[in-house]
């Protein structure tokens, strides 16, 4: 298969050409989503987000410039539309933590891996907002230090010194659930 | 580009600190380090074991976390917020290729022998058979409704 770059692929969607718009859609729209999903702990809020980050993308398209790599600059949107989101919650519930789902006592060695995924999906869910954000780029979506540093407008240093903070409060969190 | 502060020396630190913030498996490191990491990991194995051990075991819970799947009705919708193909040529513009090559010549000539005979039939006799231009007018300014009426029924008889 001849290899087509983002670009091509842009530069037909903004076109209107349907079969880019699906390319485009399918090989971005699960990242974005997961992002939003893993920061907002909300299928629904996470699809709006998606939306809007992809209404943006396709408004953007006819100027685009490739200054950023496509998936980078989606990511950003979808990050910063998180963030507005999770920023509105904290000032409309003002010192009210993230709410953590509690686990089903049963001893880890009867929990069931469902239960498990429940877990660690909740705690991440409650970490700081940009430990979660550069995990879940990270370690979940496989995006390398680069590119994450990027979409989180952040240095590399700093993504780093992220990481190991929400990989240690996970590892404390699952500890004390006796799931990890 | 390879960071040079990481390539030349890479403490065992380092690579503790690596190991805790990208897991267990060197690939996920930096690119510049994770080579260089993994074969100080590979000669001393006893120096990361616990660290090693501590993040396997998270990296593997991570593991656990299914990909989001996207519903069809959520690709639907972006697929319908997405630009819409430019249109095509109006169907007019393509039957002028049908059209003879002489019509807009023969609209003109049409537009400039109305005018002709439009002017003759809409002058009155009285300007046509003005012998000076002030007599036309005269006249012309009269049929108005600016000037004497009486020179108009003057000229006209």
């Amino acid at each position: 298969m001849a290899f087509v770059s983002d670009l091509d692929q842009i530069t037909r969607a903004a076109a209107g050409d349907p079969s880019a718009i699906s390319w485009l859609v399918d090989r971005y729209s699960p990242g974005v989503l997961g992002l939003a999903t893993r920061m907002l702990g909300d299928r629904m809020e996470a699809e709006d987000v998606t939306q809007e980050t992809f209404l943006r993308a396709w408004k953007a398209l006819p100027t685009w410039e490739p200054r950023a790599k496509f998936s980078t600059w989606l990511h950003r949107v979808a990050l910063n539309l998180c963030y507005d989101i999770l920023r509105k919650k904290r000032e409309s519930l003002p010192g009210e933590l993230p709410e953590m789902t509690d686990p089903d006592p049963t001893p880890p060695e009867r929990m069931m891996q469902t239960e498990r995924v429940k877990a660690i999906e909740a705690a991440i869910a409650a970490l700081p907002e940009r430990q979660a954000a550069a995990l879940t780029l990270c370690a979940l979506q496989g995006h390398s230090q680069v590119e994450a540093a990027e979409i989180m407008e952040t240095s590399e240093e700093a993504l780093e010194s992220l990481l190991a903070r929400a990989r240690r409060s996970l590892r404390v969190t699952l500890a004390e659930r006796s799931v990890a | 580009m390879k960071d040079p502060r990481m390539t030349s020396t890479l403490s065992d630190e380092r690579i503790l600190d690596l190991i805790e913030a990208y897991g267990a498996d060197p690939a996920a490191f930096p690119e510049a380090v994770s080579d260089a990491a993994a074969r100080r990991m590979a000669e001393a194995p006893g120096l990361f074991a616990k660290a090693l051990d501590d993040a396997r075991r998270l990296d593997q819970f991570l593991d656990l976390v299914p990909e989001t799947e996207v519903s069809a009705s959520l690709r639907d919708s972006l697929l319908a917020s997405a630009p819409k193909p430019k249109r095509a040529a109006r169907p007019e513009i393509r039957l002028r290729r049908f059209l003879p090559g002489w019509l807009p010549a023969g609209a003109v000539a049409s537009l400039v022998m109305g005018i002709m005979i439009g002017v003759n039939v809409s002058l009155p006799s009285s300007v046509a058979s003005a012998q000076t231009t002030d007599d036309a007018d005269a006249v012309m300014y009269a049929a108005l409704g600016f000037g004497d009426l009486d020179l108009m029924s003057e000229a006209a008889e």
